[in-house]
């Protein structure tokens, strides 16, 4: 029987099955995946016949990579455990740590404060009450000393947790204070976000600056790190979609903001002259795991076969390493509520899975009271627990993307694939991502986004356990965890150290030069090594860029 | 003669998690309320906006857990101007259940955590304005 | 808890009082018929010089103002702002975000207020002129009235302020020849905003619309300047502060600025008078008429002509009525 008659008899056999399935009910519910693709009762293997194997799902390690990006993947190296933590001072934060550590984190990762984020120093009044309440407020070396005392940078890789209007300042903290160690910096792994779109669409910024600096900034980084060598092992910048997806955009948009955020940068680093292969190995991306289980899976996949087409064809990328497209993974912190907190342990186990069936390379799991206040160190301590689950009893690391040729799961794939090339289309005609923010584009796609969810919430549509489903009469959350209400005398104490300390002179100058480095768009970073070597603020370097470059405010869009 | 119930919707601080606030200022308008959208704003410019709009409700979205400090500073400045009770006050962000009841005393009418709904927000709103 | 206490009230305006200022405005927004009650307790007002700025949403309007503002408050002058936004026409709602703008104010010479258009056309709220008077009243020296970028019916800006300044940006070519007709015309000064974004192009072409408008410029003798901002940086702001006192003296001494004021007092009239009738009518004969015959009308038995004059005839009546 040929391949044809053979599908030809499916064919007939489904049409016998719908015609039984037509005479049963259905539940009331609209079948459909949470980016809106409509779901049928039964994928068969008509709905992959058109699939080649060898060309469309491949090898692990091998293109077009829709199994992996290692040819081993988990049977050869488990992802790493990185949990994202800071609150209160660098020294809490280094407490914490090391107790992660010490139950089986595999890499640390820095959630830095609002001031911090926003390059404004812990002694400004308008901020004073948000010193280390929502991360760790990092702004001068002193603070690196404090934050790594203790820790082996040196063997285990370190996120941090900034945007491009601070992360120059703050990894240049970082690896002054490694090499004053002693360490070598060109060995040094780790990572940073260094994400305008985080900083812009993510989060509204507080008085920063516009979206072309900011991109500037973003590259000088890359360009400083990875093309010219200098530290050649970090990630010198993680497109978060995580954290646009969390503002309400389905996964279809996240990859399409995401990879149109990855070209502004490209491009940005290839007019300086650069070819994709001297940088493109070292970006990474920082994914979300949310709700819709198979969704979520197939988005993995097909980002990764996208990815490669995308270097391969319209960059002619040659290193195979540009081809991998390697990320992270936070779980849907958005999916989590404050109500019947103990229920985020079972979403968090759930996403925690899909990210591993996708094949992530390292991973935070959220804490189950998260939607409350930062986590507690037994609320971390389950998150930390649910991913060694999954690595150590429930075996599923045993064979690589074990889901692959799932009637379901390959077609969704595809779907998702040519949704996300068109949504890139989209954003294209919009000006690509840089205009797309200047003009609110991107803002108003955000808006749309979540006004349809919040509005599928209010209705009913959208099931949530304890807010429209199952609610019940609920006992307060006692263990609420507090940060350090010291903390700002604590970081105001440090910063006056810190001034009386150094040669404020010196610094003067060194920041002139960073004034006319800017004026003149030369990369920032070697003069704002230098600054932070002689204990420069990243309030005052972000300062200057707010004088040079002028403060952004971004388009609201209600 | 009544007009549409005025509100001031504005985020104390720094902190730059919005979807709440416009989410929630979206959900008023459409409502039928004049929504003055305030933004970042600092506790003084909150209570200053306040007076000028001439609002019947002011709204604090803080998701950056110095929601404690934040109500107290406004109701301090609207208690040192002899305004306390003036406006209707609510906050709302990510805010734990246990600190409801805390910043009740403090003087919020009423605190909307995560998960909240926008037409409860909208009811509490027209019940206890006075108009 | 707030008053509404009118004596109560303008006592406290009178001691510059700026909560009574507030309560105040938003008592006349809501009962324009009020207005006539508060104003019985002023004398004639000091002569605040009013400022409208219109342009296309986007162009930097608040931030303009909000610089503008500062400056004219560094040069010790009080100043009073209204910023108006549409109102939904489904909700009735507002979404008032200017303000995002203009963080930095000084409180003690600056007085801002959103508005929401509630259903007046021509991006002017109805109450906008009282409030004008009101600014007056409080001591204000000068006005500034932002209004929504509605393109051409904007023009109402023109009967109420002295100077307009209308806002644009490069790269809105093709609305710049739309609003040839319209809002351009209407501007005594156009300002080129974010002119980093390479001004120049677009003040060419302005200069050029308007060596074309001779038959404007022949009225009032004021051939409107280009001035190119940047809102951001605050370049070119005491250019334009500078063009506004221009037009102010070219206005003053050309007798116009009389003209324009007594012809905005006209306006009011005509437009309280058109209130006070329309509002008794809807009151008292419409709401007989609406059930009975405007499904006739819709049915074709009336004709909406005749509907309209019976309705002035019913009116007429019981003014004859109310007269004997």
């Amino acid at each position: 029987m040929s391949q044809e008659e053979y599908y030809k008899k499916i064919e007939k056999k489904i049409k016998e099955w719908e015609e039984i399935y037509a005479k049963h009910k259905e539940r009331p519910e609209k079948f459909e995946t949470y980016s809106g693709i409509p779901v049928k009762p039964l994928y068969t293997p008509l709905d992959v016949k058109d699939k080649d194997y060898l060309k469309d799902i491949g090898f692990p390690g091998l293109p077009p990579f829709t199994r992996g990006v290692y040819p081993t993947m988990y049977r050869g190296r488990f992802w790493t455990i990185r949990l994202f933590s800071g609150h209160g001072t660098p020294e809490e934060t280094n407490k914490r740590w090391k107790f992660l550590y010490d139950h089986g984190e595999t890499g640390f990762s820095a959630a830095v404060d609002a001031l911090t984020f926003n390059g404004i120093d812990p002694d400004d009044p308008r901020a004073d009450l948000e010193v280390g309440t929502a991360g760790v407020p990092l702004y001068c070396i002193d603070s690196m000393f404090a934050l790594t005392d203790g820790l082996p940078i040196d063997k285990i890789s370190v996120a941090l947790v900034v945007e491009p209007f601070s992360s120059a300042p703050i990894c240049a903290m970082y690896f002054n204070m490694a090499q004053m160690k002693g360490y070598e910096i060109k060995s040094l792994m780790g990572t940073c976000q260094n994400d305008i779109c985080t900083q812009t669409i993510g989060y509204v910024p507080y008085k920063n600056v516009a979206p072309p600096h900011l991109l500037r900034l973003a590259c000088d980084l890359i360009e400083w790190c990875t093309a010219q060598k200098n530290v050649p092992k970090w990630h010198p910048i993680n497109f978060t979609t995580y954290n646009y997806r969390e503002g309400g955009i389905d996964a279809v948009q996240e990859i399409g903001f995401g990879f149109a955020n990855a070209i502004a940068h490209i491009d940005n680093l290839i007019e300086r002259g650069w070819t994709v292969d001297d940088f493109v190995n070292r970006l990474a991306f920082h994914l979300s795991a949310s709700k819709d289980f198979f969704e979520e899976i197939a988005k993995y996949r097909a980002a990764r076969r996208i990815w490669y087409k995308l270097m391969k064809d319209k960059y002619g990328a040659k290193d195979p390493r540009s081809f991998q497209f390697r990320f992270h993974i936070q779980t849907a912190g958005s999916s989590l509520t404050q109500q019947q907190p103990l229920v985020n342990v079972i979403r968090t186990a759930y996403q925690a899975l899909e990210a591993v069936l996708g094949g992530c390379q390292s991973m935070h799991t959220n804490s189950y009271d998260e939607a409350l206040c930062l986590p507690s160190e037994e609320a971390v301590l389950i998150a930390l627990r649910t991913q060694q689950v999954i690595q150590d009893e429930i075996r599923v690391c045993n064979t690589i993307d074990p889901l692959a040729g799932s009637y379901y799961v390959e077609w969704l794939t595809d779907e998702l694939e040519e949704r996300i090339w068109n949504y890139l289309g989209k954003i294209e005609s919009a000006g690509g991502v840089v205009k797309a923010l200047e003009s609110g584009w991107l803002y108003r796609e955000m808006r749309d986004a979540f006004k349809k969810r919040q509005s599928r919430i209010e209705s009913g549509e959208e099931k949530v356990i304890g807010v429209n489903r199952y609610v019940m009469e609920e006992e307060v959350f006692e263990n609420v965890f507090r940060t350090n209400p010291e903390a700002a005398k604590i970081e105001i104490e440090r910063i006056k150290k810190l001034k009386a300390r150094r040669d404020n002179r010196k610094l003067e100058e060194i920041l002139d030069k960073l004034r006319k480095v800017c004026e003149r768009e030369e990369n920032v970073l070697p003069v704002v090594m230098e600054a932070t070597r002689e204990g420069a603020t990243v309030g005052e370097i972000c300062d200057i860029y707010r004088e040079i470059f002028k403060v952004w405010e971004p388009p609201i869009v209600v | 003669m009544a007009g549409p119930i005025r509100v001031l919707m504005s985020k104390p601080g720094i902190d730059g998690h919005w979807r709440g606030i416009v989410v929630v200022s979206r959900g008023l308008r459409d409502a039928g309320m004049e929504v003055i959208f305030g933004g970042f704003q600092t506790c003084e410019q909150i209570v200053e906006t306040a007076i000028e709009e001439d609002v019947d409700m002011i709204g604090l979205s803080i998701h950056s857990g110095a929601h404690i400090g934040y109500t107290k500073r406004v109701v301090d400045l609207l208690k040192e101007k002899g305004l306390n009770g003036h406006f209707l006050l609510l906050v709302g962000g990510a805010i734990p259940s246990k600190d409801f009841e805390v910043l009740k005393e403090i003087g919020a009418a009423n605190v909307y955590g995560p998960g909240s709904l926008i037409k409860d927000i909208v009811a509490f709103i027209k019940e206890h304005v006075k108009k | 808890m707030r008053t509404d206490n009118l004596e109560e009230l303008i006592a406290k305006f009178k001691q510059k009082d700026r909560r009574a200022l507030a309560r105040l405005i938003s008592l006349i927004e809501n009962d324009p018929e009020l207005a006539g009650k508060v104003f019985k307790h002023f004398n004639k007002p000091n002569d605040a010089y009013i400022i409208g700025i219109t342009g296309p949403p986007g162009v930097g309007k608040s931030t303009l103002i909000n610089q503008l503002a500062q400056k004219l408050a560094e040069e010790g002058k009080r100043i009073g702002i209204i910023s108006i936004d549409p109102s939904s026409p489904f909700s009735g709602g507002a979404f008032l975000g200017d303000r995002i703008r203009m963080s930095g104010l000084q409180q003690d010479k600056i007085f801002m207020r959103s508005m929401a258009s509630r259903g007046a056309v021509g991006g002017l709220s109805r109450a906008t002129f009282d409030i004008c008077l009101l600014y007056e009243a409080f001591g204000m020296d000068i006005v500034i009235v932002e209004t929504v970028g509605a393109g051409q019916s904007e023009v109402e800006v023109l009967h109420l302020a002295d100077t307009i300044l209308v806002i644009n940006v490069p790269g809105l070519g093709d609305s710049i020849q739309c609003q040839k007709a319209g809002i351009i015309e209407i501007g005594d000064i156009l300002v080129v905003n974010k002119k980093d974004l390479g001004g120049e192009e677009i003040a060419v072409q302005l200069d050029l619309i308007l060596d074309d408008a001779v038959m404007y410029i022949g009225q009032t003798g004021w051939r409107p300047p280009v001035v190119q901002t940047n809102s951001i940086s605050g370049e070119g702001i005491d250019e334009l502060i500078e063009e506004i006192w221009n037009h102010k003296e070219h206005i003053e001494l050309a007798g116009i600025l009389e003209q324009k004021r007594q012809k905005r007092l006209k306006d009011k009239l005509i437009a309280l008078i058109q209130f006070k009738i329309l509002n008794y009518v809807m009151q008292h004969i419409y709401p007989t008429i609406e059930k009975t015959k405007l499904n006739n009308i819709y049915e074709n038995k009336y004709n909406v002509y005749d509907v309209a004059q019976s309705i002035y005839n019913d009116f007429f009546s019981q003014l004859k009525g109310r007269e004997s």
